[in-house]
């Protein structure tokens, strides 16, 4: 695994804007980053494979856990929700996406940082933006991405399981640039699969007593949510979940693993896995530095390095997760995002910082192997 | 390079250029709507026209006497408050011959995110 530096097309901008990836620059500063990839071998490529489709079976094991002793507390999931989370693990609502975020060096096994289950924040870049800059950049070489085609055969599968939901309506922040261009390409690839869509805000739904409703007043079937389970459940219409007849994508007993309680407990059933890292609920398990993180943080958010010996810092429910350094790559810090589309493997995307913890802001770099 | 790790294609059909100007909700609807039932269509119609007119599925959620059950006809959404109406307002109808009425309130989710999107 190497980072090469490289000359950006000259029409980048306007070549990933055809795309829909018109986010490439925040603030100033580039999101998507041409100037460098990351290049790795196909054994490389393997076992950052083989990782991420253990870890998936590790979550898998951990949900199955979770519902049989049927107590979410430390998840810091309300109890009025907790039989209809367990509910919806029970009926196999099937999951569509996810995302864990990996440190790797290329020799050492990967480490979970943390897994994003319920966002999929970055799937555009990863599944076009990436794929095109391949064909034009490094033609003839490999990528680690089927994501594209994975999402369409899943959506095509859905619509196969529930031959009775004619319309998939998608909600979530639409006055976001990403969250909507995210939306539009989840879109694209469950009408490829055979779905007609609708979006909307996620401030539209309605709720007329029985079930929520897009605006032209019918109920809803089948909502994709671009929103997190945890905010859902604390809003107005929250109560509504628990009556509403709708299936959701992701669905409810996602909402334990887009959790990062889930480290914890994953260390508690797998101790010394080597694709995991020590973590637990209490600081003072670690003795060393660790990266303290609020369980329902997202991008970055409240996570804050703890030097040894240092008390907590952060007040409300959190983890602790011993410090495994980013590997530097040309003096940048690199997570890779390996993808599991419908319980497989599908593909990466490397985010890239001269800082060590990765934010919204980090920079999206294409990779390819050889 | 046939492999089994890529995409062989990556079609777009919404996405990209011809999507680039999309309308956004800025203006939401009024936060909660009522429409109307009757007993029959004759009556919904002296309020509505016919196109407004639909045989009741026992969708909504009832507020005003009678139950939950189907029956009847209703007629379309107006904004609950009547302050906050718009042009295309249908309106709560006239010839008080309306047998209950139904609500849909919208808004109930979003406070997070917009929240979010301030903090920044």
């Amino acid at each position: 695994m190497r980072r090469e530096r490289l000359e950006p097309r000259p029409d980048w901008r306007a070549k990933v804007e055809a795309l829909g990836l018109d986010f490439h620059t925040s603030e100033g500063e580039p999101y998507w980053w041409e100037a460098a990839c990351y290049a790795f071998s196909a054994v490389e490529i393997d076992v950052i494979e083989a990782a991420s489709e253990t870890l998936h079976k590790m979550c898998l094991e951990a949900v199955d856990r979770l519902v049989e002793a049927g107590d979410f507390r430390r998840l810091a999931i309300p109890e009025p929700f907790w039989s209809w989370v367990a509910a919806s693990w029970r009926r196999q609502d099937p999951g569509l996406y996810g995302r864990f975020d990996l440190a790797f060096d290329g020799s050492s096994p990967p480490k979970l940082l943390e897994y994003n289950a319920d966002t999929p924040t970055a799937l555009l870049e990863a599944a076009v933006v990436q794929w095109y800059w391949l064909e034009e950049v490094k033609k003839g070489a490999d990528q680690f991405n089927s994501i594209h085609e994975k999402l369409i055969a899943a959506w095509g599968e859905l619509r196969r399981r529930h031959p009775d939901t004619q319309l998939v309506h998608f909600a979530g922040v639409l006055d976001e640039p990403e969250d909507r261009r995210t939306i539009e390409y989840m879109r694209d690839v469950c009408q490829q699969g055979g779905w007609p869509t609708e979006q909307l805000d996620i401030a539209e739904i309605g709720w007329n007593g029985r079930a929520f409703t897009d605006l032209a007043e019918r109920p809803i079937s089948a909502l994709f949510k671009l929103y997190p389970w945890e905010w859902l459940l604390q809003e107005k219409f929250g109560p509504h979940l628990l009556a509403d007849p709708a299936a959701f994508i992701e669905p409810p007993w996602k909402m334990l693993l887009s959790n990062k309680a889930i480290l914890p407990i994953l260390w508690e059933m797998f101790p010394g896995h080597p694709n995991l890292l020590p973590a637990f609920f209490e600081r003072d398990r670690i003795a060393g530095p660790c990266i303290e993180k609020p369980i329902h943080g997202r991008e970055g958010e409240g996570v804050v390095q703890i030097a040894a010996g240092q008390p907590r810092l952060g007040g409300g429910e959190r983890v602790y997760q011993a410090l495994a350094p980013l590997p530097q790559f040309d003096g940048q810090h690199a997570v890779i995002g390996s993808w599991i589309i419908a319980g497989q493997a599908a593909g990466i995307g490397i985010r890239e910082d001269d800082r060590p913890i990765t934010t919204n802001a980090s920079r999206f770099v294409p990779h390819y192997f050889t | 390079m046939e492999s089994g790790k890529r995409s062989q294609i990556v079609g777009l059909t919404l996405v990209g250029a011809a999507f680039g100007a999309i309308e956004l909700a800025s203006a939401f609807p009024p936060t909660t709507l009522h429409r109307n039932l009757y007993a029959d269509r004759a009556a919904c119609e002296r309020d509505y026209s016919p196109a407004q007119c639909e045989a009741n599925s026992g969708s909504g959620s009832s507020s005003s006497g009678g139950g939950h059950g189907g029956g009847g006809y209703h007629g379309p959404y107006y904004a609950a408050n009547r302050s906050a109406t718009t042009a295309s307002d249908p309106g709560p109808g006239r010839t008080g011959q309306v047998t209950r009425f139904e609500t849909s309130a919208r808004g109930g989710f979003g406070a997070f995110g917009r929240m979010a999107r301030a903090v920044g």
